[in-house]
């Protein structure tokens, strides 16, 4: 062999010894600080012992967007914030509001526009400044000065307290009052994060650091490096005690592949947004499993008719309701989500949702007897049903990929109409272009439309179909309804709040403007050492967590 | 030689004019910027609360006015405010492009210190086991995507041996996984390139004649073929060294390196514009830039460019 190629030779073994000694450097300091690089033992012991000060590291698909809660709107900002900050009222794991830094709340006017909240005596902020009435009153108006000034905060919170005022009427107690009798002031409070106004006060809105991010949570902020990490700590002067949980490291891995390897490979605990298909692989690996939840968003296919006339036959509530018997729920849920998941019969979220209403059930023999009836009979020839000549064939529209499966949801659901004797068309359209035919109550959608929808935990859950609601897509129009609405929004006893709610979503079952399809479910995967189950609102608390 | 770069100026100017154009156009080619950055906030908002946003973001007035006014802000450095972030979109930029040109910087160092090698390999030993060998690991580094690379190397490093982090940006050992895959492609068109350009080379008559005089192989092929035959190596290389500035987009997703590409990327997802314009223009512009330097090194060394 000629030198030269010696040569070349060795400078290619050298290229990959190089590799691979890097490999081995940097194995030893970073998987297992203990033993020598070159020992033959798998590194077992630190995951059979985890210690209490190893931090927990979640992994979201996105990045913190800043540090004042205000600004950081994205989920991933708020699960971060809501171990730092907190508000006047909480909502528990099963979405209930409790007490946080309020312990009680009233309306205390004839009006009913004012809210007193009482607040707790024994509060801190993290640098000693004290929570007390001054604080809640400033980070409220804070809001309100941000919004008037163009900074991109919180809009959504603001436009629903519709706040006129705030005073401290003592150290200890807050009067809130709206423009309009608001009864879900206590629920929607717990987004109104409280700063200190000593941290605060003279600084620009653009200026929020690490530094400026105290506030009385039971977990502290240590660092952020912006697409790298955000690491908090426990705060071990909670006023609870501090968290068990002791370090939680947040990093923001926008791949789902690169998400689950980190996972399998111990490099995280928590990561969320697993996809459906790669349930069964998560499943399968040891030291890890799917943690799944019932969400928020209820995912339904509106049918437009009333004040949004489209089809004749989706007039007809009797074909409204075949089309929910035709639908096969389970069968959907099982063929494409692997069996995760629950169908629907509601649009209101547990736990405010009537627990009486049974989705309905998969009964095509049903729906066929409701479709005679209604005059829609089975035309043999070309197996679509027909009145007065017209065919039953109708437009559905769905966008691709905006929500779990939702094409293939439109597919099964329109093989099912098929199957019945509705002829569905199923459109897919480009998100941007959904949006703009979803604007002014979805004057631009077919016959049906694929529609997903957040949720708020409270009654207003049933907003969405309120004839002045932009959320109505599917023209629903109905006098009775209406009436309970308009007395269910000026409500503020409890009691009977739900006793309307209740008879709201019965007619909505009843009326069937919608295919109702299911609360989408949320598939995280956690490793086997994080005791920690999902909440059905994203938000990810380590406080409700703990190692094995 | 100020000839020639007095030449390339106007190129210039007129490349970054047309990236401005063209990142600006991004916004509207895009759909209607009122609805998709509002998102679906837009779907409850009324008609008359859409046009006022757009009054206020300045949407609603020419887009030649919107242009002009885009262009003189973007001259300064000023893109305007990450919509995400409320912080100036180019500082951004800025704060992300070490950890971008960490992985561009050592992958291309790989893909030369690699890719060169192997192709003299496989033109010395042309139509032999190993050439045959080192061209197959050419096509299939050309052809497999390095999203794929990527994560088989993360499955094989990280989860199997796990002797490598997986992602994120930590010490030299978070570099080693990423860089090889940006690398891998580039290795593979390096040797490929060096090869051809080596047997033509080889072929020409002047390397007959050292032959001819009782040089060695080894003296034939280093100092005198190898020289002439890395003149479209080089030219190649300098292509490269923007393209890597851009191509480090899909590793930095697929390893969470937090670099521009992935900044720029989640930006788009977040409808965040001033930040996909600051990063487009910037890596347009690094692109433009390292080409020119290439080319301007390359009129050094081959006085027959800087002449014609």
């Amino acid at each position: 062999m000629p030198k030269w190629m010696n040569l070349t030779l060795v400078a290619l073994l050298m290229v990959i010894v190089m590799v691979i000694a890097g490999c081995g450097q940097a194995s030893a300091p970073a998987d297992d600080p203990e033993e020598p690089a070159d020992t033959e033992e798998p590194a077992e012991e630190p995951s059979e012992e985890p210690e209490e000060h190893e931090p927990v590291v979640i992994l979201q698909g996105v990045d913190i967007d800043n540090m004042d809660p205000y600004q950081g709107q994205t989920l991933s900002s708020t699960n971060v914030h809501l171990h730092i900050f907190e508000t006047l009222t909480d909502r528990d794991a099963n979405m209930e509001t409790q007490p946080m830094l309020a312990t009680e709340w009233s309306v205390v006017s004839e009006d009913n526009r004012t809210w007193e909240f009482k607040l707790r005596e024994d509060v801190v902020f993290h640098n000693g400044d004290p929570m007390n009435a001054d604080a809640v009153v400033f980070s409220f108006e804070r809001l309100d000065e941000m919004i008037a000034a163009g900074v991109d905060a919180d809009n959504h919170t603001h436009n629903i307290l519709d706040m006129e005022s705030i005073v401290a009427v003592d150290e200890y107690t807050v009067h809130i009052t709206t423009n309009a009798p608001n009864p879900v002031v206590p629920q929607i409070v717990n987004s109104m994060w409280i700063l200190s106004p000593n941290v605060l006060a003279d600084i620009s809105f653009e200026e929020a650091t690490r530094e400026t991010a105290i506030g009385t949570g039971p977990y502290k902020m240590i660092e952020w490096v912006p697409d790298e990490y955000v690491r908090i700590e426990a705060w071990e002067d909670y006023r609870d005690g501090p968290p068990a949980i002791k370090e939680v490291m947040w990093r923001p891995v926008p791949e789902t592949a690169t998400r689950i390897a980190e996972l399998k490979a111990g490099g995280a605990d928590l990561i969320v947004n697993v996809p459906p298909d790669l349930v069964a692989e998560v499943e399968d690996h040891a030291g890890i499993g799917v943690r799944d939840v019932p969400g928020g968003r209820r995912v339904i296919i509106g049918l437009g008719h009333g004040r949004n006339p489209r089809h004749p036959a989706l007039e007809d509530r009797r074909v409204r309701q075949a089309m929910n018997y035709a639908f096969d729920a389970e069968g959907m849920l099982d063929s494409l989500l692997g069996g995760l998941g629950e169908p629907a019969g509601t649009i209101v979220n547990p736990p405010n949702s009537n627990p009486d209403i049974e989705p309905y059930p998969y009964d095509p023999d049903k729906a066929a007897e409701l479709l005679d009836e209604a005059g829609w009979v089975m035309n043999e020839a070309t197996g679509v049903r027909e009145k007065d000549g017209e065919p039953l064939s109708l437009v559905l529209h769905t966008p691709d990929g905006r929500y779990i499966q939702d094409r293939n949801m439109a597919q099964v659901i329109a093989s099912d109409m098929e199957a019945v004797g509705i002829e569905v068309d199923v459109q897919v359209v480009e998100w941007s272009v959904f949006i703009g035919m979803a604007a002014n109550q979805g004057e631009g959608f077919g016959d049906m439309h694929l529609i997903g929808s957040g949720t708020s935990f409270t009654w207003m859950d049933i907003a969405f179909l309120a004839a002045d609601s932009g959320s109505n897509r599917v023209g629903f129009d109905h006098p009775r309804f209406e009436e309970l609405y308009a007395e269910l929004s000026q409500e503020f006893d409890p009691e009977r709040q739900r006793e309307l709610l209740w008879e709201l979503e019965d007619i909505a079952f009843e009326e069937a403007p919608f295919i109702f399809i299911w609360f989408q479910v949320d598939i995280y995967a956690a490793s086997d050492r994080l005791d920690w189950q999902p909440r059905a609102d994203e938000r990810i608390r380590m406080t409700e967590a703990s190692l094995r | 030689m100020a000839n020639y770069i007095l030449r390339r100026i106007p190129q210039l100017i007129l490349v970054l004019f047309g990236v401005t154009v063209v990142s600006f156009g991004l916004m509207f080619l895009s759909g209607d910027p009122a609805e998709l950055w509002l998102g679906p906030a837009a779907e409850v908002m009324t008609a008359d609360q859409i046009e006022e946003w757009r009054e206020n973001m300045g949407f609603n007035r020419p887009w030649y006015v919107q242009y002009v006014d885009y262009a003189s802000d973007a001259v300064r450095g000023d893109f305007g405010t990450s919509f995400r972030h409320g912080r100036p979109a180019l500082e951004l930029i800025a704060e992300r492009m070490p950890a971008t040109m960490q992985l561009a910087v050592l992958a291309l160092l790989l893909s030369v210190a690699a890719g060169i090698p192997l192709g003299i390999l496989a033109a010395v030993k042309r139509n032999t086991p190993i050439d045959g060998v080192a061209m197959l690991f050419a096509l299939m580094g050309q052809s497999m995507p390095s999203f794929w690379i990527g994560i088989m190397l993360m499955l094989f490093f990280g989860v199997q041996l796990r002797l490598l982090p997986i992602s994120g940006r930590g010490g030299i050992e978070h570099l080693i996984l990423p860089s090889i895959t940006l690398a891998f492609f580039y290795v593979a068109q390096n040797a490929r390139v060096m090869r051809s350009s080596m047997l033509e080379v080889l072929g020409l008559d002047y390397i007959r004649t050292a032959r001819a005089k009782g040089l060695s192989k080894q003296r034939v092929i280093y100092r005198h073929a190898l020289k002439n035959a890395l003149i479209p190596v080089i030219t190649l290389i300098g292509l490269q060294v923007g393209a890597m500035l851009g191509g480090t987009v899909i590793i930095e997703t697929v390893f969470a390196w937090p670099g521009v590409g992935r900044l720029v990327v989640t930006s788009i997802g977040a409808k965040d514009f001033p930040v996909v314009q600051a990063g487009v223009v910037v890596l347009a512009s690094s692109f433009v830039l390292a080409n020119t330097i290439v080319d301007l090194t390359y009129a050094m060394i081959d006085p027959r460019i800087r002449y014609s």
